[in-house]
């Protein structure tokens, strides 16, 4: 290998500035347990609804970006003649829970470069009766060959022996588990959409949960579900042409199948990243005001934490020890100390259900409704900068994608009419 | 006892089926590059070191070390939701790859032959503990591996 090349590589290219690009009109649509709806009537039903919001035509949508579980046989071309546009840019993306954030990566990309003005981002599932059991049945290659025939567990199983070795490893323990799935459920008790968000949830519910697999208990698992979760994307001067509020996009990455020689997930591509984006960003972990996680599982949340740079790896224990994870800052009793950092402020995926590619575009929607001050009864106070992750995909023993990014709210340069 | 009509689940890729045989005579095999001489699993069409297409099926050194071992308390199929808890083991094998496995402790696996500790429920495998692994039939004469521990 020359050196050249050497060199070369050792110049890793950075992501250039999300600078120009607006978030607009995050939508959540139709979420319910299950339906005999089709996928396609959540994702149109989401388009319908940004546009409405937008004040713009279908067909000023020139762009689709989409994810889906249950999309089958369908795909993102098929919903082009299903909802009658003639988009020139269309983006199917399988990665699951880290699925919002890089469609929206790359439908920036398409805006900037010309291909697309306005392009539709939406994560959108339908979900009917033993559809999640043949989804998991044969999710990939290797979980048919080599873990599914092992107790049929599903993704829970995988999860749990993750959930294991951490707790072992690093002594966290069920409480600290639950002390983020409770903080979850009081933010949902805020957010009408959850659907779980009528019920409260105790330290002794939740530790007396039925169990499912190991330490995996009933809330420290998702509900599949039907919905639909979207935003649209577009110039910032589009947006203030059509005099829509905007949240910008500071940095974002993504890394896939990071760490790889780890026998057993406890990290994952965030670590080789994080730091990235703070510089890009000139903030630090204390300036961002929520943190939105991928929380398939309250282990992969503690992952983030860990990984973002929230506090150091095996500390996160601590972490939800001593910080208030809710919207509003309230610490029910189970954390102590002032800190507070809102988490998962519609109450993610373990109290809102897991929609729209499981639930990856959940977090990042939520931000967007968050900067925007669109949140209703759990509005977090002076949200400025969200950073909002991404992890999916368990293609065999572990999530192989991770994304994140850094969000803003652009409150101060509307009124300064910059 | 399981229903004598529920069956484990014995989808395989084509790949994964050709363990079958080898399982048939209880030889622990698995996918070993002839470029690089790594061992590789899950099965796969190319070496996941160096991308070779020669893969063979070879035997392969048993030993191994449990990561992590829980108890399935729910189960997506009626032959193991009839048999909870059911135990599953992650083994880190000393020559690479990382493998999911029952345990020897459930009853219609057998053990691998080995001399090994009489096992009792209380001697299931755990973290850390050094295994050995076998390649056996299930009920639906599907391959499967199955972990012991060792003396």
């Amino acid at each position: 290998m020359s050196s050249t090349f050497q060199n070369f590589q050792q110049a890793k290219s950075q992501p250039s500035s999300y600078q120009g690009i607006a978030l607009v009109c995050p939508v959540s649509v139709g979420y319910a347990k299950q339906s005999e709806k089709g996928a396609a009537y959540f994702i149109g039903r989401s388009l319908g609804e940004m546009i409405q919001q937008a004040g713009i035509h279908k067909d000023d949508v020139d762009g689709l970006a989409i994810s889906s579980f249950s999309l089958g046989p369908d795909s993102v071309i098929s919903l082009c003649q299903h909802f009658d546009i003639s988009p020139r840019y269309l983006e199917q993306l399988p990665f699951g829970g880290a699925s919002g954030v890089i469609a929206m990566r790359r439908a920036a990309r398409a805006v900037q470069m010309g291909d697309a003005d306005i392009v539709a981002c939406i994560g959108g599932d339908t979900n009917q009766a033993g559809s999640f059991a043949d989804l998991i049945a044969d999710f990939s290659t290797f979980t048919r060959d080599a873990s599914y025939p092992y107790g049929a567990g599903g993704p829970n199983a995988a999860f749990a022996l993750i959930t294991q070795h951490y707790m072992e490893q690093y002594g966290a323990t069920r409480e600290d588990f639950g002390r983020i799935a409770i903080a979850q459920r009081y933010n949902a008790n805020h957010y009408p959409t959850a659907l779980l968000g009528h019920k409260t949830l105790s330290m002794d519910d939740y530790l007396n949960a039925r169990p499912i697999a190991g330490p995996v208990h009933m809330f420290d698992c998702v509900m599949p579900c039907a919905g639909g979760e979207g935003f649209l994307m577009m110039s910032v001067e589009r947006a203030k042409f059509l005099g829509l509020p905007y949240v910008t996009i500071l940095a974002a990455d993504e890394l896939h199948h990071a760490h790889r020689d780890d026998p057993i997930q406890y990290r994952a591509g965030w670590t080789l990243y994080a730091n990235e984006l703070y510089q890009q960003t000139n903030i630090g972990p204390n300036d961002i005001d929520m943190l939105q996680t991928y929380d398939d599982y309250p282990v992969i949340s503690m992952m983030q934490m860990e990984d973002l740079g929230f506090c150091a790896k095996g500390e996160a224990k601590h972490f939800v020890r001593e910080t208030a994870l809710t919207f509003d800052g309230h610490n029910l009793g189970y954390s102590s100390g002032n800190n507070c950092l809102p988490h998962n402020t519609s109450g993610g995926q373990l109290s809102v259900g897991q929609a729209g590619s499981a639930a990856g575009f959940l977090g990042l929607v939520e931000s967007i409704r968050q900067l925007l001050g669109q949140a209703e009864k759990n509005q977090v106070q002076d949200a400025r900068h969200a950073m909002v992750s991404g992890y999916g995909m368990i293609n065999y023993d572990r999530g192989l994608c991770s994304s994140a990014a850094i969000l803003a709210s652009t409150t101060s340069d509307t009124v300064g009419g910059q | 006892m399981a229903d004598s009509k529920q069956m484990p689940p014995a989808k395989r890729t084509n790949l994964g089926a050709q363990l079958k045989p080898f399982a048939e005579q209880g030889e622990l095999r698995l996918q070993q590059c002839l470029s690089c001489q790594q061992f590789v699993y899950p099965p796969r069409e190319v070496c996941g070191h160096c991308l070779s297409g020669e893969l063979s099926w070879e035997a392969c050194p048993a030993e191994g070390q449990v990561l992590a071992r829980v108890d399935l308390h729910n189960s997506f199929e009626p032959f193991y939701a009839e048999q909870l808890p059911w135990v599953l083991l992650s083994v880190k094998l000393d020559a690479g790859p990382v493998v999911y496995a029952h345990s020897s402790s459930h009853a219609g696996l057998e053990d691998s032959g080995l001399e090994v500790e009489a096992l009792e429920i209380e001697s299931k495998a755990n973290s850390g503990d050094r295994v050995t692994l076998s390649l056996q039939l299930d009920e639906a004469e599907a391959p499967v591996f199955v972990a012991q521990p060792l003396k």
